[in-house]
């Protein structure tokens, strides 16, 4: 049997030695992974591996990703998937050669018919590359020919708990770390100011389906990975400003002997948390100052909130949270996840869709132009997209003016924008009655595996060891999607 | 013919380039053996002999049964398959003679000695012919230098690599898009030797001819030529070419091929004949690196020296490689971080790795374009929320590589737009917030 403690030993320097790199352990670790040798004690002491560069498995054609994820299912069928035939097969049955034994949810298994529902909203074509948009999403409709509609993408969940921590982290089951937290592990930060992974949260009007941190959580990376939440109220990040009465100086005086104590605690004991502590102790006293500069929009112009339109005044919005991604973004922030909750339209569906789309539409379309005219688009991926997609028939009586539809996890669009990704396309194609793909589908995993491709990764390549085996955070699974890279 | 042998056979038949190593394998080793005897050091491993030369004969007459159920199977050259026939026959038998004579009481040494000489001939012979069946003939010698291949009774090496195409509209489609992916896909099954399916492809008149499936190609009609069909079926169909455990077509070499069959199959066009545009134009240029398309990265280059790395770290720099196969540099100031004279002054260290460089909102001034003028391989170049004018623009004048360049928030006028006009590999300029009039963007 090898003896723990010099295994123990030999796993503190290793650890060691990749926190304190300087240029962040993600670096490094994508370092040893992409083959090169583990460092030894021996470099550690003269230094000499600090001098390697980060690298990727590619040249990344994205350096920053802002995804605007909008929570709850949005309905592929009102706004950018359109069916003719929907109307006029209204009120008839969902034949059962379409739905092939699809599983329902609970809220539409013990329907006694599944009347299909067409879109109550016209569409029109858009653009010289002739998208779709319904008439929902008048701004997105604007900037048609900047994105790359997907619409045949597809999930294996059909709960919204489930759906979502699939998209973020690779899995169903939650405890895995989520996108942001792998780029930062692979990556590392080229920002010292700001965290490279955070998160921003909306709600539309409806009472929506929560949110969990554990989303934007770690899992078993290092802790120092996971997503920080920024906030609409007085304390931008929680506990970030000095209570009342402690001076910047004394404050700073507390880190430094903190930062000793935790020095040699890790030391003695090894545990790489504490070093994650000590550098997390660190950025919070950097954010003290890069935080309400990020935030502050004062020195945004009058004609920034015509576009973004004037909820972005409003702290906590999703139009106010779409400027401060574009801020976030001018900054090199590697990843802001934004979460726009209340699309899950069960009932009323004409009107909270309505609603849900005046909330969003202008600021998501705004960001694309803004990006875009300062140059930034170009390496910046905007993706736009929910957990699911939603059922062709009605949840509940269909009316005239009223419907709702239930979750859909076989077919819904999502669009990217930027970043290296073909703009002015369409992918996918879905059945008559969008609810299965015939053509080009797009996996969640595909989905995941591209998005890593752009930032110069390789997904079957960023793994980390943990209980035993290899994680990536696309499983075993994933296709890189080259049709729609530029 | 072929439907009346059994699939039993056939699936025997299929073994043959298996079973094949054996005799090669064991005749060698007897061979050996039987050469080696007259040295008093191998003495211990004669008595081997005999076991080695009766698995080589028994696996030799295997193997000749098992070939000619291959042959039956049909497209190859015939008369290759008759010469290989014949000499794993005549190889069987004489390993069989060997046998025999060693049975016998008085053995002549240089009798034997000549036999296992001869043995090795023929199956050295033998051998050969087997691998030009399998792999064509020119196989063996595709890489060979150019000596040896005159040897060899070979024609000197067709370098297509190094046969420029200077403009993208000389090139000819079937000769210099076609030809080259049918050489690397297709043309190891379907040459002189070895002629599956009857289809021969190493020619444009052999390519038209089509094979026993009918018309590989009809122009015009990509979706009627047999050749396409079988190229973009399912990749588990039976009929899907190339078969399994052979590297599939890319998407864009199929792109080329529909787009060269449904503008007529002809053989002399060349692209502006065709007139190429749009999409398949691009991805032309970018398959065959020409045209628009940036080379300096690919050509390659070696890593930057370490203390480089440190010195430009210690001036408020980030740095990264391009990517793990690409020791190109991106560059980018510290955030928050300004930029003086002599701090940018130490970028002209790593002047031909730096190929992005993000100056953004740190501070720089028209006199520092000088410096950033003198790193040539530049493609990107953020200058963006600086203090910069028209005349600073004024001194960017060998930056012929930039595709990208970002002068938002920056005092440029109309003036720089016109300046950067010449540069032939810019694609993207920023001046958004600038005293350029017009339109934005």
């Amino acid at each position: 049997m090898k003896n723990p403690y010099s295994e123990h030993l030999h796993m503190m320097n290793r650890r060691h030695f990749l926190s304190k790199t300087s240029l962040g352990i993600g670096g490094m670790a994508l370092g040893s992974l992409l083959g090169c040798s583990a460092p030894s004690k021996e470099e550690t002491l003269t230094g000499s591996a600090t001098k390697s560069l980060p690298v990727t498995h590619f040249a990344p054609k994205a350096k920053r990703v802002i995804y605007l994820f909008q929570s709850g299912g949005p309905s592929q069928i009102e706004l950018f998937d359109y069916k003719p035939l929907l109307k006029k097969m209204r009120g008839q049955n969902l034949p059962e050669s379409v739905r092939q034994g699809q599983r329902l949810t609970g809220m539409t298994s013990g329907q006694s018919s599944f009347p299909l529902a067409p879109s109550l909203f016209s569409f029109k074509q858009h653009g010289q590359s002739g998208a779709w948009v319904s008439d929902l999403m008048p701004h997105t409709a604007k900037v048609a020919d900047e994105l790359c509609f997907i619409k045949s993408m597809h999930t294996e969940a059909i709960n919204h708990d489930p759906a979502i921590t699939f998209f973020q982290t690779g899995s169903q089951q939650a405890g895995r770390p989520s996108i942001g937290s792998w780029l930062s592990y692979g990556l590392g930060s080229m920002n010292e100011n700001l965290p490279m992974f955070s998160v921003l949260l909306s709600r539309g009007s409806q009472r929506p389906q929560p949110i969990y941190s554990r989303l934007w959580g770690n899992g078993f990376l290092a802790s120092q990975h996971q997503g920080v939440q920024f906030r609409s109220g007085k304390d931008r990040v929680l506990y970030l400003q000095n209570p009342e009465g402690v001076s910047a100086a004394s404050r700073r005086q507390v880190l430094d002997v903190l930062a000793q104590m935790n020095d040699m605690r890790l030391d003695d004991f090894g545990d790489p948390e504490i070093r994650s502590r000590i550098s997390q102790y660190e950025m919070a006293y950097k954010m003290q100052t890069s935080v309400p500069e990020v935030t502050d929009l004062s020195s945004e112009p009058d004609e920034i909130f015509e576009l973004y339109g004037e909820d972005a005044r409003k702290p906590g919005t999703y139009a106010a949270n779409c400027l401060l991604a574009r801020r976030m973004a001018e900054r090199d922030v590697k990843f802001v996840q934004l979460y726009h909750m209340g699309w899950d339209q069960h009932t009323d569906l004409p009107r909270n869709i309505t609603l849900q789309c005046k909330d969003t539409d202008r600021a998501s379309a705004a960001l694309v132009t803004d990006l875009k005219r300062r140059g930034l688009l170009d390496d910046t991926l905007v993706i736009w997209g929910g957990e699911f997609g939603r059922t062709n028939f009605s949840q509940g009586t269909l009316t005239d003016t009223n419907y709702g539809r239930d979750h859909h996890p076989r077919c819904f669009t999502i669009w990217m924008a930027g970043g290296g990704i073909k703009p002015g396309i369409t992918y996918g194609e879905t059945d008559d009655f969008s609810y299965n793909i015939t053509r080009n589908p797009v996996h969640v995993h595909d989905f995941q595996a591209t998005l890593l491709h752009q930032m110069g990764i390789d997904h079957e390549r960023l793994t980390f060891k943990h209980q035993g085996r290899r994680y990536r955070l696309t499983d075993v699974h994933g296709h890189v999607v080259k049709d729609i890279l530029a | 013919m072929e439907n009346q042998v059994s699939d039993f056979v056939l699936f025997i038949g299929r073994f043959h380039p298996l079973v094949v190593h054996l005799p090669i394998g064991f005749l060698i080793l007897a061979v050996i053996l039987g050469i080696s005897s007259k040295f008093e050091t191998f003495k211990g491993a004669y008595h081997l002999l005999d076991l080695t030369l009766w698995l080589g004969a028994l696996s030799a007459a295997m193997a000749c049964v098992m070939g000619y159920m291959l042959s039956l199977e049909g497209g190859y050259n015939t008369d290759t398959v008759f010469l290989h026939q014949w000499g794993g026959i005549a190889l069987a038998i004489l390993a069989f003679a060997l046998l025999a004579y060693r049975k016998k009481a008085k053995i002549r040494p240089l009798v034997q000695r000549i036999g296992f000489v001869v043995l090795l001939l023929l199956l050295l012979y033998t051998g050969h012919l087997g691998g030009n069946l399998t792999h064509g003939s020119s196989y063996l010698f595709q890489y060979a230098p150019n000596p040896v291949r005159k040897m060899a009774g070979f024609p000197p090496k067709i370098n297509r690599v190094h046969k420029e195409i200077t403009h993208i509209d000389s090139a000819l489609v079937f000769e210099d898009i076609i030809t080259p992916i049918l050489d690397a896909r297709c043309i190891t099954c379907h040459n002189n030797d070895k002629i599956k399916g009857d289809l021969l492809l190493t020619s444009f008149e052999s390519v038209m001819k089509g094979g026993e499936s009918g018309d590989a190609i009809i122009p015009g009609n990509s979706a009627e030529s047999e050749l396409f069909k079988r190229i973009t079926l399912p990749h588990d169909h039976e009929d899907f070419m190339p078969p399994e455990g052979k590297a599939p077509l890319s998407k864009e070499q199929i792109g080329f091929m529909e787009w060269w069959i449904d503008s007529g199959a002809k053989t002399n066009a060349t692209l502006a004949d065709l007139s190429a545009s749009g999409e398949i134009r691009d991805k032309l240029e970018k398959y065959l690196k020409i045209g628009k398309y940036n080379t300096i990265l690919n050509n390659p280059i070696d890593p930057i020296n370490p203390s480089v790395v440190d010195d430009l770290r210690a001036s408020g720099f980030n740095l990264a490689s391009l990517s793990e196969n690409l020791n190109y540099l991106e560059v980018s100031a510290k955030i928050g971080q300004k930029i003086s004279m002599n701090q940018l002054e130490k970028l002209t260290k790593a002047k031909s790795h730096i190929v992005h460089l993000d100056l953004k909102n740190s501070g720089i001034t028209d006199e520092s374009l000088t410096i950033i003028n003198t790193l040539p391989n530049l493609i990107r170049l953020r200058l963006d929320q600086n203090p910069i004018t028209d005349d600073g623009i004024r001194k960017l004048t060998d930056l012929s590589n930039l595709e990208y360049l970002n002068l938002s928030f920056t005092n440029i006028s109309n003036a720089s737009l016109a300046l950067v006009k010449d540069y032939k590999n810019l694609k993207q300029v920023y001046h958004y917030k600038t005293d350029v009039s017009g339109t934005e963007e």
